[in-house]
């Protein structure tokens, strides 16, 4: 899908304005170029303006500002003026949808209010020849919405220069909700609780329960109202921690920025050591979660090892000895005695006192079978005893690698924390007054996030408890109900709810896992091609709490000391990534998006970025100084059509024209 | 599946994808299109359209539906 024109009337700086975009799949590229503060912001605020009635990023100069042109306004004999925006579309199937949305403005003593209108939102959609509409209000919020969800605008639409900020003003969670929002996977955990209270209520409307029944229903609410608290305090432990994890940052970038070259360095190294040390937990933790794999595994073996070597040695005693294998079976000598005839013919039915005689002997070879029925299973046994104690053999030998890594590993990590404690010491005994107190702060809001991680996981394990305290009752509720047949269909509908339940989960696991991992390849793909410092970075990579991480070659964590622009670089990755898998072709429109990023660099980004958003319908909104010739050379394939904007300051406010040049 | 263009296309093959029943299939479709149109709602109000739909796809597969 792609935008055919934008037309803006009074909105903001623009009085009356058309801008055609180029059209995948040819040129896919539109430049918008005009200085600061001439109006190429708001020509992204146009867009979400007339497509959720908000503006995303609003500019210093226009906050607090009606959006209607004041210059129309003054100059209007009723004092009545009416902003109109027009976008356009045309979908992947070659119709096209046209979205205007319309809002009048009256003056009255220096006060400006919108006339509001049900009619203030209208979309025509193209069928065949004709076309359909006008569709107003909710359904036409509601067409929208299924082009663009509003709550993933922002990843289509966004300010490149508060890019370089993006890691910065983000935390593990932010990025997670990112991921979430842009794959929609909120709605996987906003169905499931819903389907989760459906289904009690449907259990809590039944009748002619069993007094039983009744109890653990009632205890199945009472625990699902405690899991609802214990899910909200979760969330709010989660917010806690984010909060403190930024405000952490936040004085850490103080540090870091500081006038004072030692305590910048300083800084510098120890984002560097935090980072290395959660590696270095990730790894410590990794490897004990084998070590304990490995022990439930082999535990049964552990414990009954001194019975299994004895049970080994004597068996091994009897097959030495000769008596195992047997040389004959119990059954055997039983068939003789009861055919009363010995395998030599001899009668041994001790009928007479000769046969009694020959029975006896024969009799006497059972009391040495008892051994023997028993030594064919002793000689499968055996081998499978042997197989066990080699496996406890294989078992130590896998172990002690692990115990030398992890012992090492916690070595290095007693080492990094020591060194972190002297940087720490050493920046809280700094003469200068605001540093120390930047380090204070900085270590409040560490020890604050580390506490809260602590209470987290006391809450995921208390959540978890209570899960299996539900399922215990609600499997002995269904044993109850399912004694008599009228609650049938009841248990059925439950059962119904529970399948869902159960493959919304399934469905959601596997594109989390998919979602997370094609996010952190193609962010990593990216980067690299875009980063100007070749050979420098492994790549992006995306935690298992979300936090994004970009070690260097050496090892080293290096998020933390990336420039400005690499960090810009890194977070248009991360967006162009984002955009790729959310499964929505909506155009994509950049508020300068080299702004931070110096002359080499951007060329490289701009021979790149084409390659990264194939038939995306692409809008950069410019700077002279970013638009450079080199810039202009590498983007000429891909750019189909160049405005500039001519911005003209006036009596009651600016005016905007865009003009076309290419 | 004209309805559903507010779902993201990869959950919808997904779910098409799988091997679970016709109806499971068409619960969670539905069920995400409810959570797609509503997902401003913080306080979501829409318990009888999940209802209806519960009861009238488990009614497909046999079900009764109400005690």
């Amino acid at each position: 899908m792609y935008i055919d024109y934008l037309s803006m009337k009074n909105f903001r700086q623009y009085q009356n304005t058309k801008i055609e975009f180029a059209r995948p799949p040819d040129k896919n590229f539109t430049i918008v170029q005009g200085v600061t503060g001439a109006g190429k912001t708001n020509i992204s605020n146009a867009v979400t303006w007339c497509l959720f009635g908000k503006e995303l990023h609003i500019d210093k100069k226009y906050k607090g500002l009606p959006i209607v042109n004041t210059t129309t306004l003054s100059e209007s004999k009723e004092h009545i003026s009416e902003v109109e925006v027009e976008i356009q579309f045309m979908q992947n199937d070659g119709r096209r949808i046209r979205i205007t949305r319309t809002v009048q403005f009256r003056e009255d003593g220096g006060n400006v209010s919108a006339i509001p209108s049900p009619r203030s939102l209208c979309v025509m959609r193209e069928v065949g020849r004709d076309w359909v509409g006008p569709i107003y209000g909710n359904d036409a919020q509601y067409i929208i919405d299924s082009l663009i969800p509003p709550s993933i605008e922002e990843y289509f639409f966004f300010d490149g220069e508060r890019l370089n900020d993006y890691f910065k003003e983000n935390t593990g969670k932010d990025i997670k909700s990112a991921v979430f929002k842009i794959s929609q996977l909120e709605l996987f955990e906003r169905m499931i609780d819903h389907l989760t209270a459906r289904k009690s209520e449907l259990l809590k409307m039944a009748r002619g329960l069993s007094s039983k029944a009744e109890e653990l229903r009632d205890m199945i609410q009472v625990q699902n109202r405690s899991l609802e608290v214990d899910k909200e305090q979760l969330e709010e432990l989660l917010a806690k921690s984010s909060e403190a994890e930024l405000l952490e940052r936040e004085y850490s970038e103080k540090l870091k920025n500081s006038s004072m070259e030692h305590i910048q360095n300083l800084e510098e190294q120890r984002v560097v050591l935090e980072k290395d040390l959660a590696r270095i937990q990730d790894e410590i933790e990794e490897i004990e979660g084998t070590k304990l794999k490995l022990l439930h595994q082999h535990m049964p073996i552990i414990f009954c090892h001194d019975a299994l070597s004895k049970t080994k040695k004597l068996i091994e005693g009897r097959r030495e000895a000769g008596l195992i294998p047997p040389l004959y079976q119990s059954i055997f000598i039983d068939n003789l005695l009861k055919k009363g005839k010995c395998i030599c013919g001899s009668d041994i039915t001790g009928k007479d006192e000769f046969s009694a005689s020959r029975r006896k002997k024969v009799e006497a070879f059972l009391e040495g079978t008892e051994l023997s029925d028993l030594s064919s299973e002793l000689i499968d046994s055996n081998i499978q005893i042997r197989e066990m104690i080699n496996r406890l053999l294989k078992f130590r030998e896998d172990l002690i690698p692990l115990g030398k890594k992890l012992k090492s590993l916690q070595e290095v990590k007693e080492e990094k924390n020591e060194t972190l404690k002297k940087i720490s010491q050493e920046i809280a005994q700094s003469n200068v007054e605001n540093i120390k107190m930047w380090e204070e702060q900085r270590a409040k809001y560490s020890k604050e996030k580390n506490d809260t991680k602590v209470e987290i996981g006391i809450k995921q394990k208390q959540i978890e408890r209570r899960g299996n305290i539900i399922r215990a009752y609600t499997s002995e509720l269904n044993r109850e109900l399912k004694k008599e047949a009228r609650h049938d269909s009841l248990l059925r509908l439950m059962a119904f709810c529970d399948d869902g339940i159960k493959c919304a989960q399934n469905v959601k696991d596997t594109i989390m896992k998919n979602v997370k991992e094609e996010i952190r390849r193609k962010t990593s793909e990216q980067f690299l091609a875009l980063i100007w410092k070749k050979g420098t970075y492994q790549g992006v990579n995306i935690d298992d709490d979300y936090s994004i991480s970009v070690p260097h070659v050496s090892g080293r964590e290096g998020l933390g000391t990336l420039s400005a622009g690499e960090r810009q670089v890194c977070a248009l990755s991360f967006m162009a990534a984002l955009n790729s898998v959310s499964g929505f072709e909506v155009p994509i429109i950049i508020d300068t998006p080299l702004a931070r990023i110096s002359t080499e660099p951007t060329r490289n980004i701009a021979r790149n970025l084409p390659n990264y958003l194939p038939g995306t319908q692409v809008t950069l909104l410019v700077t002279e100084k970013e638009y450079t010739s080199e810039v202009k050379e590498e983007l000429s394939e891909v750019v189909g059509k160049t405005y500039v904007i001519n911005f003209l300051e006036k009596e009651y406010g600016g005016l905007a024209e865009v003009e076309l040049v290419k | 599946m004209k309805k559903l263009s507010s779902v993201n296309r990869r959950i919808l093959k997904t779910i098409e994808e799988s091997e679970f029943t016709t109806e499971i299939k068409e619960l969670l479709k539905e069920l995400l299109m409810i959570e797609a149109q509503n997902s401003e709602d913080k306080k979501p109000r829409y318990a009888e359209d999940y209802d209806r739909i519960i009861k009238r796809l488990a009614g497909a597969l046999g079900y009764k539906g109400d005690e």
